[in-house]
């Protein structure tokens, strides 16, 4: 395609310089051309989409009518040609590793889980899937999800992008309460302005007896010590939020690239493991 | 002869390859050749239905040109069927695809009638098939007599009523005997057809036989009248025929009596008899009436003496078909439950409202209304993508009830999630038979709470119930099924949009950077307002002495003006009325020379003595101006001088 289109561009370049054509005629062909190169290259990647609707389409229904391991990894394996050919999304690595399971491949079942969980987060049927995964590559009936699954929680459950989305969220929440303790003055600050009350009635209510009449401190400083409160639990939990998230983003992000290009040195292959009895 | 070469063998093997290729393409796509007759008199016609199974869209009609016969094609529907199965977490979809094209054939000949071969070109290749073999009895033309069948509607849809009228019509008697019935009433014709007999028809609801029939029996022997089928009766009576009825045991045919009206066939007046029945179809399928056989005497003329001339006849009017179709294929919803009607309405509700992921629940659909139920099926409800998004649902195996108007489906599904969810609404379509349209109705939409689902682990060994585990999702131990979702073949991102999280960092930063900025403005505001006046004061003071030295006459007063605005502005005091006095000590205090202080005291003197002398004169007044412009930039520099020296110091 690139040779076609650099071919197309040269072959315009000397026409264009060689021409006595008028200039709102160039513009018209110009556009013209443009067009055309934009038709070509969305033709091209439309066939791309159609051929991986094909492909995926073609693999569930292999999937529906696979009976045997070597059918279920066949079907793996056409799951797998749409990854190889750049498609990522959760659907497709969820079906992979069920194909996987079945087929007795517990090791790349596991594996293909994991990074469906990056994209749909911990859905109940990934759960199930990914525990026989792992029983299966402990050679038991049945396996636990890992402890950090239940520690961690947050980091399995929920999508990265929706983690992602969390971190930055946490990101504006930090700079709000930073924003909101530049806009408010500080507890001491604002208490000696409207009060210089003795230490012992520091924990009193702020109304204090003064010549036999109660007096209440002024409304502005009672909504700026407030603000000045709000601000620091919002700062508290923004940092928290956007801490605990961005490490959880960053470790999937980079464990996602690690898979991404060691992907395709994978070797799946058909186990039949004989089933232990408990 | 040269052997082949390895390129002839490829080539050979490669077009061994496409034939085979081509002859399992073949069979996959037969014909089914069915016909609704296998005896018909001449000029009847028969119904023959070819199936296609194993296509469906764009299939050429077959080719029905081989027979020997009137083809008429009557139309093709799908009959495609769409079977989602799951088993043990497996889906299993079966799609199997057909179309009935529908043709109705009459024959140009007596005997047996072939109903083959029937063609199908798909792709270049024919497919042949044919029917079974149809007796076709030929009868003696005339045209005293002619009986027909007729329906007013060749195709309905369920639950629309049509007529089928018997119709016989007997040539009318010569002049000058034409007022007479040309039926002989001593001897009856006898009409015969198989929907007079048949008080129920499997599909159809029936006109009252029986009611129908009782009006039409007469008694009057002089009455000309037919006898219908088999229709006798034990009791003989006697006074009708005092010499005929004396066995009482012998079975007597009943007479019915059919009003005539006098048309006119063909140029030639006839008396028809007519009998009309009203079904109303309950079913989808082919429905034949008839024939219509007539046999017996008609009188065709009379003699001198004023005898009838009677003639004995047998003629037989063909059956007719009529099919109740479904509603049209175009625009059918995917939804649609093959009913037809004035109004339906459907309900949704769910045995359970707080359940476990995964446990079954029973959901029962309640559709009812002004509907046909003969036809009804339940709604495939996996076709429906919103529905399984949240639930799976085993619609193979659904419970039907009937209900007052209407029917009762009842599925199981499944929560596969856990979480606050909700059922979406359930699509139904019925065809509007009012409308001509297709219609659809939803269900509410049903919330569940599916909560995770756990099991309690007890330790036996030591018979004390312990909460050794908690774990989430252990009831089932068969892989989840996989998903068919249409976003598996399209790429995900992984993480946001870059430009959404590049905005979501710089915002906050940049959101608290403005309002430092604005905050420490602020806060100065006073500072730069009044830096800002010390600066602007010489420049003003200036050009406002300038303005003042042009103007034709120069008034002391504003001169006077401009000098303590100067003065205010660049000394940071407030109000502008300073005394000469006032203005030397300030000059002094701020590090003026006490020569130029003097000099402004003295400038500012002169021009208040000049507003309360009236004799001033125009140039001297000038004269304070070009001093009082001379002298301002050296208190202007005088007044720098200090923070130069700082400056420089520093």
């Amino acid at each position: 395609m690139r040779s076609c289109c650099a071919h197309f561009l040269i072959r315009w370049r000397g026409r264009s310089a060689g021409g006595h054509a008028r200039a709102p005629e160039r513009a018209g062909h110009l556009i013209l051309r443009m067009l055309a190169v934009l038709l070509f290259v969305q033709t091209i990647l439309h066939a791309d989409e159609s051929s991986s609707h094909f492909l995926w389409e073609q693999a569930n229904a292999r999937m529906a009518n696979a009976h045997t391991p070597e059918d279920f990894l066949e079907t793996a394996r056409t799951y797998n040609r749409l990854a190889s050919g750049g498609v990522r999304n959760g659907p497709l690595f969820y079906n992979l590793g069920t194909a996987l399971l079945l087929a007795g491949d517990g090791e790349n079942a596991a594996a293909a889980f994991r990074r469906a969980e990056r994209y749909l987060g911990s859905t109940p049927e990934l759960r199930v899937n990914l525990r026989q995964a792992l029983a299966r590559q402990l050679g038991q009936p049945d396996a636990d999800l890992p402890w950090d699954h239940i520690v961690f929680f947050w980091h399995y459950d929920e999508p990265l992008r929706v983690r992602a989305l969390a971190a930055l969220c946490g990101w504006l929440l930090l700079w709000l309460a930073l924003l909101l303790r530049l806009l408010t003055r500080p507890p001491a600050e604002s208490a000696v302005s409207w009060d210089a009350r003795p230490p012992f009635l520091e924990k009193a209510p702020l109304v204090e007896l003064k010549g036999g009449r109660p007096r209440e401190p002024p409304h502005h400083a009672v909504l700026s010590d407030r603000m000045r409160s709000l601000a620091n639990a919002c700062l508290f939990f923004g940092m928290l939020l956007c801490l605990v998230f961005t490490v959880s983003t960053a470790f999937s992000w980079v464990q996602e690239q690690m898979d991404d290009r060691t992907w395709s040195e994978r070797v799946f292959a058909s186990k039949t493991v004989s089933e232990q009895k408990p | 002869m040269s052997p082949p070469s390895s390129k002839d063998l490829h080539r050979i093997a490669l077009a061994a390859l496409c034939l085979s290729a081509a002859s399992v393409a073949r069979a996959e796509i037969t014909l089914d050749v069915q016909i609704n007759r296998t005896q018909i008199y001449l000029g009847e016609s028969l119904l023959i239905n070819v199936t296609v199974n194993g296509a469906d869209d764009g299939l050429p009609a077959p080719d029905l040109s081989a027979l020997k016969a009137d083809v008429q094609p009557l139309g093709s529907q799908s009959q495609s069927q769409h079977v989602i199965q799951i088993i043990n977490g497996h889906i299993t979809r079966n799609d199997t695809q057909s179309r009935l094209f529908q043709f109705n054939v009459k024959p140009r000949a007596s005997g047996t009638f072939a109903t083959g071969p029937i063609t199908l070109m798909i792709n270049h290749h024919q497919i042949q098939s044919s029917g079974p073999d149809v007796q076709v009895t030929g009868q003696e033309s005339q045209d005293f007599v002619i009986a027909k069948v007729l329906a007013d509607r060749e195709s309905v849809l369920v639950d629309s009523p049509f007529n089928i009228t018997l119709s016989v019509a007997v040539a009318g008697i010569p002049a000058p005997n034409e007022k007479f019935e040309p039926i002989d009433p001593s001897s009856p014709p006898r009409l015969a057809c198989d929907i007079l007999s048949q008080a129920e028809i499997s599909g159809l609801q029936t006109p009252n036989l029986q009611q129908l029939m009782q009006g039409l029996v007469t008694d009057d022997p002089r009455t000309p009248a037919f006898q219908i089928n088999d229709y006798q009766a034990q009791a003989p009576n006697f006074f009708s025929n005092p010499f005929a009825g004396l066995d009482p045991f012998h079975p007597r045919p009943i007479r019915f009596r059919l009003e005539p009206s006098p048309i006119t066939l063909n140029q030639r007046a006839y008396r028809e008899y007519k009998l009309t029945l009203t079904y109303t179809p309950r079913q989808e399928g082919d429905y034949t009436f008839g024939p219509l056989s007539f046999k017996g005497p008609v009188i065709t003329g009379a003699t001198a003496q004023g005898q009838p001339i009677l003639r004995q006849i047998s003629c037989v009017g063909p059956a007719v078909t009529v099919r109740v179709v479904p509603p049209p294929e175009t625009n059918r919803p995917d939804c649609f439950i093959g009913s037809v009607g004035t109004n339906l309405s459907a309900h949704a509700a769910l045995d359970a409202a707080i359940c476990k992921v995964g446990d079954p629940l029973t959901l029962t659909l309640d559709i009812a209304g002004a509907i046909s139920l003969g036809n009804i099926r339940p709604p495939m409800l996996n076709l429906q993508p919103n529905l399984t998004a949240d639930f799976r649902i085993y619609d193979d195996n659904v419970e039907s009830t009937a209900i007052p108007s209407g029917k009762r489906f009842r599925y199981r599904i499944r929560p596969i999630r856990e979480g606050t969810l909700e059922f979406p609404p359930v699509q139904v379509a019925w065809y509007d038979t009012a409308g001509r349209a297709y219609r659809t109705v939803h269900t509410q939409p049903i919330p569940v709470q599916a909560h995770a689902n756990t099991q309690l682990i007890s330790d036996s060994t030591n018979a004390v119930t312990h909460v050794t585990r908690l774990t989430v999702e252990r009831t089932t131990t068969t892989p989840s099924a996989i998903t068919v979702v249409d976003a598996g073949a399209r790429t995900e991102h992984l993480l946001p949009a870059t430009h959404t999280m590049l905005s979501s960092l710089v915002a906050g930063p940049l959101g608290w950077l403005i309002a430092w900025a604005g905050l420490l403005f602020h806060r100065n505001r006073a500072s730069l307002s009044a830096a800002h006046r010390r600066n602007r004061a010489l420049p003003q003071a200036l050009a406002a002495l300038r303005a003042a030295s042009h103007a034709p006459h120069p008034d002391a007063a504003t001169v006077g003006h401009v000098l303590r605005a100067y003065l205010t502005a660049r000394l940071g005091i407030a109000g502008g009325s300073l005394t000469s006095g006032e203005t030397i000590a300030l000059l002094q205090t701020h590090g003026v020379p006490e020569a130029t202080a003097a000099a402004c005291g003295a400038l500012l003197v002169r021009l208040d003595q000049s507003l309360y002398r009236p004799d001033t004169r125009e140039t001297e007044t000038a004269g304070v101006i070009r001093e009082a412009m001379a002298l301002l930039p050296q208190i202007a520099s005088s007044l720098d001088r200090p923070l130069k020296e700082t400056g420089d110091g520093q």
